[in-house]
């Protein structure tokens, strides 16, 4: 037997939809090219200003602050030396980064 | 001199995947559109707005996720997957999605269906699909609305393939009863 089921499944999945408007406003709802196109530029930014900072944290600090010294003071638990805060600093804006980067990446 | 032949879908990805080429997309929705509406439209029980949104939604993931695409299989099985999961996604958010087996028998007055006159083509199938179970409308959706061989729909639907065809047997049952006319009182 020639299933009919089939026959009116097949029919009902030929009956074609008019696209009434959906195609554009499929396209109207794709993200902005320029943000596709550059995708690089985000995390480039976002990283870029964290080392930057970082950086500016290292050469502006005193001299009894760098940041040998503040990692060495962290790991005796000297939490609020300035060479320590300027390393906790250094490490949060890194975290900071790579949070925003992996919430960008979901 | 003859048209140009229209582009394959191959041949549209990869102009997007390249030069984030937008038209070459735009054809694409163009091209699948109806059969993933009207793939939503059955699987949310003929809710068309829900279904355009969740059809938009497919859409625009696509779009973003277009590099994940392997070649080998065909663009329409993978957006029906997209589909797929957009739709239990939603359904999820309201209650929970049932893939499994449903043990309920179908409706007796099945054998009735061969003789079904022409006229019952033209009874509301759209009602008869949704009194079926989430797992046995989605295989049918698949298959019959999706174009997909039950190993495709099985992995469009993440589901086992004896499952899809345990399904799809069930589901033609149930509807067969469904649009069986009313048996004659003698």
């Amino acid at each position: 037997m020639t299933d009919r089921l089939d026959e009116i499944l097949r029919n009902d999945a030929q009956h074609a939809l008019p696209d009434a408007g959906f195609s554009a406003r499929v396209m109207r709802a794709l993200p902005a090219p320029a943000l596709r196109s550059r995708r690089w530029l985000q995390p480039a930014l976002i990283l870029g200003s964290a080392l930057a900072g970082c950086l500016l944290a290292v050469l502006l600090a005193p001299a009894e602050a760098g940041i040998t010294q503040g990692f060495a003071d962290l790991m005796h638990l000297k939490l609020f030396t300035p060479a320590a805060i300027a390393g906790l600093a250094m490490a949060a804006a890194l975290l900071v980064s790579a949070v925003v980067l992996a919430a960008e990446a979901d | 001199m003859p048209a140009a032949p229209a582009p394959s879908d191959a041949d549209l990805i990869l102009a997007v995947l390249e030069r984030a080429d937008r038209g070459a997309f735009a054809q694409l929705v163009v091209r699948h559109q109806s059969q993933v509406r009207t793939v939503l439209r059955r699987l949310t029980k003929g809710d068309a707005a829900l279904a355009d949104d969740l059809a938009q939604e497919t859409f625009v993931l696509a779009w973003r996720n277009l590099k994940a695409f392997r070649f080998e299989a065909r663009f329409s099985t993978w957006i029906y997957r997209i589909a797929f999961n957009a739709w239990q996604s939603e359904a999820r958010k309201k209650r929970e999605v049932l893939m499994e087996i449903d043990d309920e028998a179908p409706p007796p007055g099945s054998h009735a269906f061969e003789e079904m006159p022409d006229v019952a083509a033209r009874v509301d199938l759209e009602r008869a699909m949704a009194t079926l179970s989430d797992g046995e409308r989605a295989a049918i959706a698949a298959c019959y609305y999706g174009d997909l061989s039950h190993e495709e729909a099985a992995a469009a639907l993440g589901i086992p393939l004896g499952t899809v065809k345990t399904h799809i047997l069930r589901a033609k049952a149930k509807l067969k009863a469904r649009l069986a006319p009313p048996e004659k009182s003698p």
